[in-house]
């Protein structure tokens, strides 16, 4: 739970803060940027999901299950062995099923509630959190910027 | 919200799951040679056709009586993992599933027959039920993981293999064959595989004169664990037999959702 207790301390003010990020460690963090030519060129690698009138119970399970079946099962033969893309795509497969859409975001922003280590899951709260932090997107506000392909 | 916490669960026992020993996936026996096929009445046999040549994975199904008895030494097993892991507790043992010891692989080769430009593959397998579960696409090794290998999680098909005879299952169309209209992306971008059931005038093998052929009575299948760290899709939609109402697998001969 150590990663729960850090993030669950209140943000340090930085030097006047643009943002203010909420001391409730699943709230997502704030996704303002701009998006110009470089960030969207990695939108296929960086983004979210939003599904309209979706509640947050429903999102979550939805995140969870995908999540269980986007890489290797325990014991699977080849566990570990596959690239964050297939890890991804296969995100964008049992999402886009569901009904959900995708929405780009630069890198640093993504990293905020995702992993990008390919050979091992971050640890369980950290996880627990991303995947928290992943629903509540997924059933909050429609983003205002336009959804991917 | 129980099914959540037992995702969530099983999701995050995925991590401390990664350096498990692999399983090796058995190859099918696979007929190849010439003249006609000499059945042996203790086993099935299962015929589907390829375009092109490829490597195929099916999952037989394990009967119920076969899980039990694969579950009764569960307790054996815990005290030797314990034995060699005293920290181990009992909630957070589990066995490897029986279906990772219930895979078989085609291969590219022997092929069976060709017939009107497919590839006839024929496989002689133990009687049961049988799930096109992973198509694996391209050049691949039997044992090994390839990019483009992709499992049919998300939505399959079941069939009986009975002994003594062969049950045809028609054509599996691969996501880049070349032949018809392609069907539309997965929300990936990536074409899916299509199984197109064997018509009423579909040629047989001369091979097979004298064999009792019967094609295969399908259900729909819903999701299984991505065993190996494929790619994920599934099957596209066979009227009366599979649909999907979003992600939801629909049996398609009595309309109601597979969970």
């Amino acid at each position: 739970m150590a990663g729960v207790a850090v993030l669950a301390q209140p943000a340090i003010a930085a030097d006047p803060p643009a943002v203010v990020e909420s001391a409730d460690p699943y709230d997502p963090p704030p996704l303002a940027f701009t998006p110009t030519p470089d960030v969207a060129r990695d939108f296929d690698k960086y983004f979210y999901f939003h599904r309209d009138n979706t509640s947050f119970a429903e999102a979550l399970a939805d995140i969870i299950e995908c999540d269980y079946l986007s890489h290797a099962a325990e014991f699977g033969a080849f566990s570990g062995s596959r690239s964050l893309m297939t890890h991804k795509a296969n995100l964008r497969v049992c999402m886009g099923y569901k009904g959900y859409q995708r929405y780009g975001l630069p890198r640093d922003l993504w990293l905020k509630f995702n992993a990008e280590d390919s050979k091992a899951l971050p640890p369980e709260a950290e996880h627990t959190r991303m995947m928290m932090q992943q629903a509540r997107l997924a059933s909050g506000p429609a983003p205002a910027q336009p959804a991917l392909n | 919200m129980r099914w959540t916490r037992t995702l969530l669960a099983l999701s995050l026992a995925a991590s401390a799951m990664l350096a498990s020993p692999a399983l090796a996936v058995d190859p099918a026996d696979q007929i190849g040679g010439s003249g006609p096929l000499q059945i042996n009445p203790t086993l099935g046999y299962i015929m589907f056709r390829l375009q092109q040549k490829s490597d195929a994975r099916l999952l037989r199904i394990p009967p119920a009586a076969e899980r039990r008895k694969y579950e009764a030494p569960r307790s054996f097993e815990l005290i030797r993992a314990q034995s060699k892991n005293p920290t181990l507790n009992e909630a957070d043992f589990e066995m490897p599933p029986l279906e990772l010891y219930n895979f078989i692989n085609t291969q590219m080769g022997p092929v069976f027959d060709k017939i009107d430009g497919q590839n006839v593959y024929l496989i002689a397998v133990r009687p049961g039920t049988y799930m096109l579960s992973y198509m694996l696409y391209g050049h691949m090794w039997l044992s090994g993981p390839g990019d483009a290998e992709t499992c049919f999680c998300l939505g399959s098909v079941a069939f009986e293999a009975r002994a003594g005879q062969v049950v045809d299952i028609g054509r599996v169309r691969l996501n880049d064959d070349w032949d018809g209209s392609p069907l539309p992306p997965n929300p990936a971008g990536n074409r899916p595989f299509a199984l197109i059931p064997p018509g009423a005038a579909a040629p047989v093998s001369p091979r097979l004169q004298g064999v009792t052929v019967v094609p295969a009575r399908f259900h729909a299948t819903g999701k299984i664990p991505n065993y190996f760290g494929a790619l994920i899709d599934r099957l596209s939609a066979i009227p009366g037999v599979l649909s999907y109402d979003r992600d939801t697998v629909i049996d398609g001969a009595t309309g109601e959702p597979i969970h």
